[in-house]
């Protein structure tokens, strides 16, 4: 039982898969992120009960915005659900899947996307603390992309609104660290972010996140 | 599955977000030199001396400074000169490069092909604003008898040192949402491809740039990312660059002209840049930010540039 929850809330921030709570267990989470931009996140974490202890499926949901300026136009809602690959005495493998919206608005444009992300990480416990790399990959399917005013008066008057196939594709590699106080649990993780060829801007993402079980 | 289906058949593409360049448009003026096709617009009477007028960047474009060309302002230089404005390369129209073909070396070569190909026979004026004005510092050093003069308008720092001094345009606010908006799009419209990575840039170059004072937010044709990313954000920062050798010997007269509002190149920084040159003026603008003498104050540029003219053309 304890292995399971300090997992979960190693895993229940928002670049990994929130997994296996046990059967009776309800986790909410918040996050502070720089996830591409600063970012805050609020969750929760339900296991299923007729999973059964062992398989450890779990279900999950959050919201983020971005924290510059309380910019809750940047946005993303994600749901998803994980299970245990594989798993013996301190080791799990996890993978996930998890359906998302984003949305920015910006001087040049508003944008939505819907998104899928395939996590898979690997975690070990040792007493009060959990250790995991992560993987992800997100990837946008569809994206409604509408120039802003400015846009068009200023850089192409021709930009117009509609709908585009595969903008975007994130892959993370990252680690996460987390320790157990009580019913709740503190989780630091950083890593690797890449987002396109031509990126200027730092390729890194990085969270401090706070869990808590009832 | 049906829905998918029409948006995968019905989908624009990401190109469409951004003007087409001179590769993807034949109509729009291009000349070939040194390995690429720059997008080139040349205005007044053929066989007049040449004004190359060299934008800011790298990866920015000539659209904002079009007032320059204006025909109706008192000492018009497009009445008596051919006013050569050109997106360098890899920017504005011109073709897009990869890694490669980015590189400040290809830019001062396109810039010897180019007035070589538009003026062969006499030399020129260059007009260049912000690293065009550093572009040009760079030219008359290394090419003075092609240059008969050079109005420099809020230039780059010419030594790497100069350029640590003057600091950025950006005041850092960690969660200002001309930092934060940039960084959050990325996982929407990823940089993966030239046209998604402009447009992601241009977005960024609608937010007011906060020391450069700008009165306007200044238009643009399409900045050039993979320029902006190799050029004006790496290789700046981490070059020990040094523009100066045989600027003091350039035998002919130019002239600075320097917004006083531009808090990173503008008056103050430009008397430290003054005495890199053996005979050179310093003129304020007094009200002017960084584009401002280019854009909302052109007119009054064209009477400076037209009086400094008159002085170094017989």
């Amino acid at each position: 039982m304890r292995l399971a929850v300090i997992a979960i809330c190693v895993a229940s921030t928002a670049h990994a898969t929130p997994l296996a709570p046990a059967a009776d267990e309800r986790i909410v989470y918040g996050e502070l992120a720089f996830d591409g931009a600063p970012s805050t996140t609020i969750g929760f974490v339900a296991g299923v009960p007729r999973a059964g202890e062992r398989l450890t499926l779990a279900w999950w949901t959050d919201a983020t915005w971005v924290a510059g300026d309380l910019d809750i136009e940047d946005n993303r809602l994600r749901v998803g659900a994980g299970i245990d690959a594989f798993r013996t005495g301190r080791v799990r493998v996890r993978g996930g899947l998890a359906a998302a919206s984003r949305a920015t608005a910006n001087t040049g444009y508003r944008a939505r996307a819907v998104s899928t992300e395939l996590h898979l990480d690997a975690s070990v416990v040792v007493r009060r603390w959990a250790f995991q790399l992560e993987t992800a990959l997100e990837q946008t399917w569809a994206t409604y992309v509408e120039p802003s005013s400015t846009y068009r008066e200023l850089v192409y008057a021709n930009a117009e609104a509609g709908w585009h196939a595969m903008t975007a594709r994130t892959t993370r590699v990252g680690l996460a660290a987390g320790v157990r106080l009580g019913d709740v649990e503190l989780v630091a993780r950083a890593g690797w972010q890449d987002t396109g060829t031509i990126e200027f801007l730092p390729a890194v993402y990085a969270s401090l996140g706070l869990d808590y079980r009832f | 599955m049906r829905t998918l289906l029409v948006l995968a058949l019905t989908a624009c593409a990401t190109e469409d977000l951004v003007a087409p360049t001179v590769d993807d448009d034949p109509r729009l003026p291009a000349l070939d030199i040194n390995g690429t096709r720059l997008h080139v617009d040349i205005r007044g009477p053929d066989g007049a001396p040449a004004i190359i007028f060299l934008h800011g960047g790298p990866g920015g474009d000539f659209r904002y400074a079009l007032e320059l060309g204006d025909a109706t302002a008192p000492g018009a230089l497009v009445a008596d000169h051919r006013l050569v404005f050109w997106d360098q390369r890899g920017s504005g129209l011109s073709r897009r490069h990869d890694r490669g073909d980015i590189s400040i070396d290809h830019y001062f070569a396109d810039l010897v092909a180019l007035v070589d190909a538009v003026s062969p026979d006499r030399p020129v004026v260059l007009v260049g604003h912000s690293w065009g004005g550093a572009y040009a510092a760079w030219y008359l050093a290394h090419h003075p008898d092609r240059v008969r003069g050079a109005v420099l308008i809020d230039p780059q720092a010419l030594t790497h040192s100069l350029y640590v001094e003057a600091g950025t345009a950006a005041d850092f606010e960690l969660f200002g949402e001309w930092l934060t908006d940039p960084l959050w799009q990325r996982t929407i419209i990823s940089p993966d491809d030239h046209a998604r990575a402009d447009f992601l840039l241009a977005s960024l170059e609608l937010y007011r740039i906060p020391r450069f004072h700008n009165d306007i937010i200044a238009p643009l044709f399409r900045p050039g990312a993979v320029v902006f990313r190799d050029l004006a954000f790496r290789w700046f920062e981490d070059t020990p660059y040094d523009f100066t050798p045989g600027l003091a010997d350039f035998p002919r007269p130019i002239t600075i002209l320097a917004g006083t509002d531009d808090e990173v190149l503008g008056y103050d920084f430009q008397k430290k840049q003054l005495p890199l040159f053996r005979d050179a003026t310093l003129v304020p603008l007094p009200g002017d930010g960084h584009n401002d003498p280019v854009g909302v104050s052109a007119r009054r540029t064209i009477e400076l540039v037209r009086a400094y003219l008159d002085e170094v053309e017989p």
